[in-house]
């Protein structure tokens, strides 16, 4: 049923820090360090982790919204990073992105139409009439009054205004959208509504999400498959029920005791990291995150553990797992 | 549904509300009001004049061959030539909107397109284009614009280009300014997230959102452009004799001072008000377009 429909292997992205008068490089921010993991088809992926572990990067960088330092994207085979300008913007009709702040997502001097027929009038699709009858049905779709169409984003609240962006994303029928942390944003009740949006659309149009959070409880919800990411590179990935049972990984267990769970009679171990995290201008040696781990021994300074599946289809980068 | 609710406050008298709106922008309306009636006599000159700017009056000296003090047949006197001060002032008008608005125009186009690129692509090509923005301010437009009058001859449409292709400078920098702060909006990456080409990126998307300091900055370069037109009318390179210009009118006048200060008095009187007016308005449209206004 599902075939691969996107891979990404040793994938980095290193930002230059120039000092000096003449600009010097004397370091790199290392945001995205050598990632690598595939999405089926239909599947939704969720990648979690702290802020500044790199997942927003590595979101745009997949879609060249930056372009990567090293490593290969290929999408249904294709290698998305060697496309010329013309064949990369016919690619860009298949990979979308919805992006975080509801409130800078949107062209303020767009009203809702034209921010929803500006990839169609891009990419030369549809008559005339045709656009406006998709504006009118995506705004449907999306759970907003076709009348609002000429409505500007000011006009809106947070939640509509992500529905926008939603629907804009739709407008080019992708297989594959990006979706980097759509709710985080927005109020706890506007966040269900938009996530059940998502849970249908998925369904509806056979998507296969990417979806990049800080919120565990959100990506149990919504996500078949969890990635876990620290200081830019992977910790884990697993099945999410697989990853919320039994983690493997030191910094997941650590994530995980930290969800709130609205019961006050429930008792459990919290698990404290020492410390913040290391600036990812310069990574700790061996292991990232020996630095804060609780299990942390002397291989683990020194050496940098391996990427391996502990269990079938459970992966994780530790020396000692579980 | 009455339209009051819909757009508040349209149900009062419209006076009253335009009264409102002018107390609460006073610098606006004036500014306004001068460059108004500054476009209408320049458009209009040749009715508003009382007489042909060129034409020399035998009744315009005195029997000793000065010229006659303002009032009378000549409302603000005549010159050495015995022309008509009212009348050349008002074809004044002419070349200074004119030349002010045209410079300012080609600055707006130089300017913005290189504020554009310089902002957008960043790296290497910013730095070249901002050393040459740099180099450009520091250069005094007087030595330029004589340059330019020496190789293609002094009138009004060579004063024109010099001016325009000296003062981009701010231009340039003020809109890199903005279009730094505005790429980084989500609404930037994700026109190219569609596939937008880059050129509809800046055009299209980046510069109607970065439109509100350009408008100011042009209204007040104008007002600027109409004085160095003026300084280099004065020294003689810019507009020609017999055609009144502000600045070649002020020139004549300081070798009359001490017989006829009207000569230089008028013309640098209406200077004055232009720049002015085109400043006031300047700093009006600044408030008006300042986000803590929250009553628009």
């Amino acid at each position: 049923m599902s075939a691969e429909l996107l891979m990404i292997n040793d994938l980095k992205k290193y930002f230059p820090i120039r000092r000096g008068v003449l600009q010097r490089t004397v370091g790199h921010v290392r945001a995205v360090d050598g990632v690598s993991f595939s999405v089926r088809s239909g599947e939704t992926l969720g990648v979690v982790g702290e802020s500044g572990c790199g997942k927003s990067t590595m979101g745009r960088t997949i879609l060249r919204l930056m372009e990567p330092t090293a490593g290969q994207v290929e999408f249904e085979g294709k290698n998305v990073l060697k496309l010329s300008r013309g064949e990369m913007r016919r690619m860009r009709r298949e990979m979308q992105i919805v992006f975080q702040d509801p409130y800078a997502s949107l062209n303020p001097r767009y009203s809702v139409a034209k921010t929803l027929l500006e990839p169609m009038i891009v990419h030369n699709l549809f008559t005339k009439e045709e656009r406006m009858k998709r504006v009118y049905g995506l705004l449907e779709k999306v759970g907003l009054d076709p009348d609002y169409a000429f409505h500007f984003p000011h006009e809106f609240s947070g939640g509509m205004r992500q529905r926008i962006g939603i629907a804009r994303a739709l407008t080019l029928n992708p297989k594959l959208i990006i979706l980097d942390e759509p709710v985080a944003a927005l109020d706890v009740s506007v966040q269900s509504q938009v996530l059940n949006l998502l849970g249908d659309i998925q369904k509806e149009f056979n998507l296969t999400y990417v979806f990049i959070t800080h919120d565990l409880s959100v990506v149990r919800h919504i996500s078949n498959r969890v990635l876990v990411m620290y200081l830019g590179n992977m910790a884990e990935l697993a099945d999410v029920e697989k990853l919320f049972a039994r983690p493997l990984h030191p910094y997941t267990k650590a994530l995980l005791s930290a969800v709130p769970i609205p019961d006050p009679d429930y008792k459990r171990e919290r698990i404290i990291l020492e410390g913040d995290m290391p600036s990812p201008a310069n990574p700790p040696e061996g292991c990232r995150f020996h630095t804060r781990c609780p299990v942390r021994r002397d291989v683990c300074t020194k050496e940098r553990p391996q990427w391996r599946a502990i269990e079938p289809g459970h992966f994780a980068a530790c020396h000692f797992p579980g | 549904m009455a339209l009051s609710a819909v757009i508040p406050g349209s149900d009062k008298p419209l006076a009253g509300r335009v009264w409102k709106s002018i107390r609460k922008f006073p610098m606006l309306y004036l500014g306004g009001a001068i460059i108004l009636l500054l476009s209408l006599t320049a458009i209009f000159a040749p009715w508003v004049a009382h007489y042909p700017y060129a034409t020399q009056f035998k009744n315009g000296l005195t029997a000793s061959g000065t010229p006659l003090s303002p009032g009378g047949q000549f409302a603000w006197g005549t010159d050495d030539l015995g022309r008509d001060v009212f009348s050349r002032v008002v074809y004044g008008a002419q070349v200074s909107i004119v030349v002010g608005v045209l410079s300012t125009l080609i600055s707006l186009l130089i300017g913005t397109t290189l504020g554009l690129v310089s902002g957008y692509f960043g790296g290497f090509i910013d730095t070249v284009i901002m050393r040459i923005t740099d180099a450009v301010l520091a250069f005094p437009y007087v030595l330029f614009a004589m340059a330019l009058v020496a190789v293609l001859g002094p009138s009004e449409r060579n004063v024109l280009l010099a001016i325009g292709i000296v003062s981009w400078g701010t231009m340039a920098r003020v809109v890199r300014g903005q279009v730094l702060a505005v790429k980084e909006f989500e609404y930037v990456q994700a026109e190219k997230a569609i596939g937008a080409s880059t050129f509809r990126i800046l055009f299209s998307v980046i510069l109607p959102n970065i439109m509100g300091p350009v408008i100011v900055l042009a209204a007040i370069a104008v007002g600027t452009n109409m004085l160095m037109e003026a300084g280099l009318s004065f020294l003689g390179i810019g507009v020609q004799e017999p055609v009144p210009s502000w600045g070649n009118m002020i020139s004549e006048g300081m070798q009359a001072f001490q017989y006829a200060p009207w000569l230089f008095l008028v013309p640098g009187l209406a200077l004055v008000v232009a720049v002015l007016g085109f400043n006031l308005f300047g700093d009006g449209l600044r408030d008006i377009l300042d986000p803590r206004n929250t009553s628009r």
